[in-house]
């Protein structure tokens, strides 16, 4: 996707974000509310990577399509990490706006082959496969509105407060629900590729499966530093005490190119090594979370009172 | 409340956008790695010689003994065409009976041109690369010329040179060349070797024992070089470039010793390379009376115990932002070029290494329209099929490279 569609749709996205909540927020006329929730969550999440524009070493003298030695992108398949801390403030009776700075650990693959083969004797051939394993690790920096649904209790409270907590979901035993929406901008830490070379000989007197070879190295110089995307997801929460635990899932979709178009060929171990180049390529996830998350004004103000 | 989440939210944008995102636009013809690859098993392909062409992209010049070539023993001519990203457009061998194309590719008025053997008259042949057809085709027979070895063209007239071996004579010869394809002199040169190496020179073309030989001139006056065969010893020979006639040189000892590679600095030094009896020693700003004559053992230099024995040095003099430079790239026993660059002093000011896991070899190189340096070499594809490869690099990357 080219920059001013990837500005202009993140834009888009963010400002009707605000304009939908804060339509919202008037047409309910909610009652204001200003909690602040604050906590950390982790949990596992699938990347895709998509090719927006291909890039190859090889340029074929024999009329072989350069399809023959595409990569083959396995999208999904690896698992990668999160962690990070949640800071939310709820500024309406169930609309939060939330900033939650996380430390992800991205994971996906891509193969591609190559074979020689002597024109006089098909059989006498050699086979390479390669596995490229991407490992990108960013401090990202999403941020959301969120919108609670109160589902219901298993618990039962009379008067005011526990009327206006049931409200804001804080209250034992409630079941909330939520649906949440915004942007996120990643800052790369770190990032890796591991290649697994496999390779059949079939040219030297018999077929010789040759050793596996494994090489890993620092790709950090064939990566942008920055990468932003929308991300919108689901999730039920269940108030515990004065504390609520949620299991959310969201997707984020990257609307910039992380290759760094300048560098891409700057690694010869990759370029003259395995015949790589990488493409331009923007990233999506599926994450899950576990979160756990207090309100920070229910402990220290005076205007709730306790469980 | 909400106004002020909406100034955060627009700040934040600005700030991401401001950031490398922006910037991460680059042209991918400024800098890439091309690998000219194809599935034959028994087909090596062997870069001369590189020059952009009008449309930014790319001719090489190269040899094959490919199995689409037919079987003989000596190397074919093999023309390759690419676009200015290096993608392949289109290439041909030349038909029988040439062989043996000798570096460098000559441009006369936008038409490139190479010097190949007859493999039955052993003549030399002016080859003609016509880029509309596609064709590679003899355009010049010159009969006088056997075994050419080597050939350039002068930076002055757009004339050019030729240097081969004459069997019967048991004589390199050398003779040069008008842009209208005329001779400039009446006849060959002739420099006597007083011994029959004819078995060094088929070893050479049969790429057993290589010999660096080449031409070249003088830039501020009137006299040509070249390295080859002349009494007994392999050597490199200043000649008049009226006449002909050697006027100097700098001896090696048979073919175990000599000049690898020379480009003319102005007055009476050159940047040189020197190969004895397998070591390498590279001499970026050496004083050499093209008058007087001496012993390439004498005009010591830097020792590169990294190099490959008797390693194939290209060397040039490059030109960035009005000052000179001179940059060597050759061959590493590590299976790399290295690229290493001097400033005008003779000062190492910089060395680049290309190429990793793979073996790649140097070809050539040049610098390209954009300000940037291509660098062509032959790449061990899977470690042991070689293929024809160019390393673009961009202006800010050859500035890197030259240390600057």
């Amino acid at each position: 996707m080219k920059l001013a569609t990837t500005r202009t749709l993140l834009l888009l996205v963010i400002a009707s974000s605000i304009s939908a909540i804060d339509a919202m927020a008037q047409r309910n006329n909610r009652e204001k509310s200003d909690q602040f929730w604050i906590g950390f969550r982790g949990g596992i999440n699938l990347t895709q990577a998509t090719p927006e524009e291909k890039f190859y070493v090889f340029s074929p003298t024999d009329g072989n399509s350069i399809s023959n030695f595409d990569k083959t992108y396995d999208n999904f398949s690896r698992v990668g990490t999160q962690v990070g801390i949640i800071m939310s403030y709820e500024f309406i009776d169930n609309i939060s706006v939330t900033l939650q700075p996380t430390y992800s650990a991205y994971r996906f693959d891509y193969a591609t082959s190559f074979s020689w083969e002597d024109i006089e004797n098909p059989d006498s051939r050699l086979d390479f496969s390669y596995t490229h394993e991407q490992s990108f690790s960013y401090l990202e920096i999403p941020l959301m509105f969120r919108y609670d649904f109160i589902l219901g209790q298993s618990g039962q409270r009379s008067g005011n407060s526990a009327n206006s907590n049931k409200k804001r979901g804080i209250e034992q035993g409630t079941w909330v629900a939520f649906a949440q929406a915004g942007g996120y901008y990643g800052r790369l830490l770190r990032a890796d590729k591991t290649v697994t070379t496999r390779g059949v000989d079939q040219a030297s007197g018999g077929v010789n499966e040759l050793d596996v070879i494994e090489q890993s190295e620092g790709i950090d110089d064939l990566i942008i530093d920055s990468n932003v995307g929308v991300v919108g997801g689901l999730g039920i929460g269940y108030t515990l005490g004065n504390a609520r635990i949620s299991f959310e899932v969201n997707y984020k979709y990257g609307l910039n190119n992380i290759t760094n178009e300048a560098n891409r060929f700057t690694e010869d171990r990759l370029s003259t090594g395995v015949y790589d180049a990488l493409d331009n390529i923007q990233l999506s996830n599926v994450e899950a979370f576990i979160s756990f998350v207090i309100p920070v004004k229910y402990i220290t103000s005076g205007r709730f009172k306790a469980l | 409340m909400f106004r002020k989440s909406i100034y955060i939210l627009l700040s934040l944008s600005a700030f991401i956008y401001s950031c490398d995102i922006g910037d991460n636009e680059a042209d991918p013809s400024d800098s890439f790695t091309r690998i000219f690859n194809n599935s034959d098993f028994g087909g090596a392909f062997r870069p001369l010689d590189i020059k952009q062409t009008s449309d930014s992209g790319f001719i090489v010049l190269g040899a094959t003994n490919s199995a689409a070539a037919a079987s003989n023993s000596f190397d074919r001519p093999y023309v390759l065409k690419a676009d200015r990203f290096g993608e392949f457009e289109w290439a041909r061998t030349a038909d029988e009976p040439f062989v043996n194309p000798v570096s460098s590719l000559i441009e006369i008025g936008g038409e490139f041109f190479f010097v190949s053997m007859d493999e039955i008259s052993l003549f030399a042949h002016l080859m003609k690369i016509d880029l509309e057809t596609r064709r590679v085709f003899s355009d010049q027979t010159y009969a006088n010329i056997t075994y050419p070895l080597a050939a350039s063209q002068s930076g002055k007239d757009n004339g050019f040179f030729i240097m081969g071996y004459d069997r019967n004579d048991l004589s390199t010869i050398m003779n040069r060349f008008n842009s209208d394809f005329s001779s400039a002199w009446n006849e060959p040169a002739e420099y006597s070797v007083f011994e029959d190496v004819e078995e060094s020179i088929v070893s050479h073309l049969l790429r057993r024992q290589p010999l660096p030989f080449f031409t070249g001139e003088l830039v501020d006056s009137d006299v040509l070089f070249f390295n080859g065969f002349r009494n007994f010893n392999f050597s490199f020979n200043f000649i008049n470039a009226s006449t002909g006639e050697r006027i100097g040189g700098v001896n090696g000892i048979q073919d175990d010793s000599g000049i690898s590679a020379a480009t003319h600095l102005g007055g009476s030094d050159l940047a040189l390379s020197r190969f004895s009896f397998g070591d390498n020693f590279i001499l970026p700003r050496r004083d050499v009376n093209p008058l007087g004559n001496a012993e390439s053992s004498d005009l010591g230099g830097n020792p590169f115990p990294e190099l490959n024995d008797n390693a194939n040095v290209v060397v040039k003099t490059l030109e960035i932002n009005g000052s000179e430079y001179t940059l060597y790239a050759t061959d590493t026993r590590s299976g790399q070029i290295i690229l290493i660059a001097y400033d005008t002093s003779g000062q190492l000011i910089g060395t680049t290494f290309l190429g990793r896991i793979n073996p790649v070899e140097i070809g050539n190189f040049i610098t390209t329209g954009d300000g940037g340096l291509a660098v062509l070499g032959t790449v061990y594809v899977a470690g042991r099929f070689p293929r024809i490869t160019i390393f673009k690099f961009s202006a800010e990357e050859l500035n890197d490279i030259l240390g600057i």
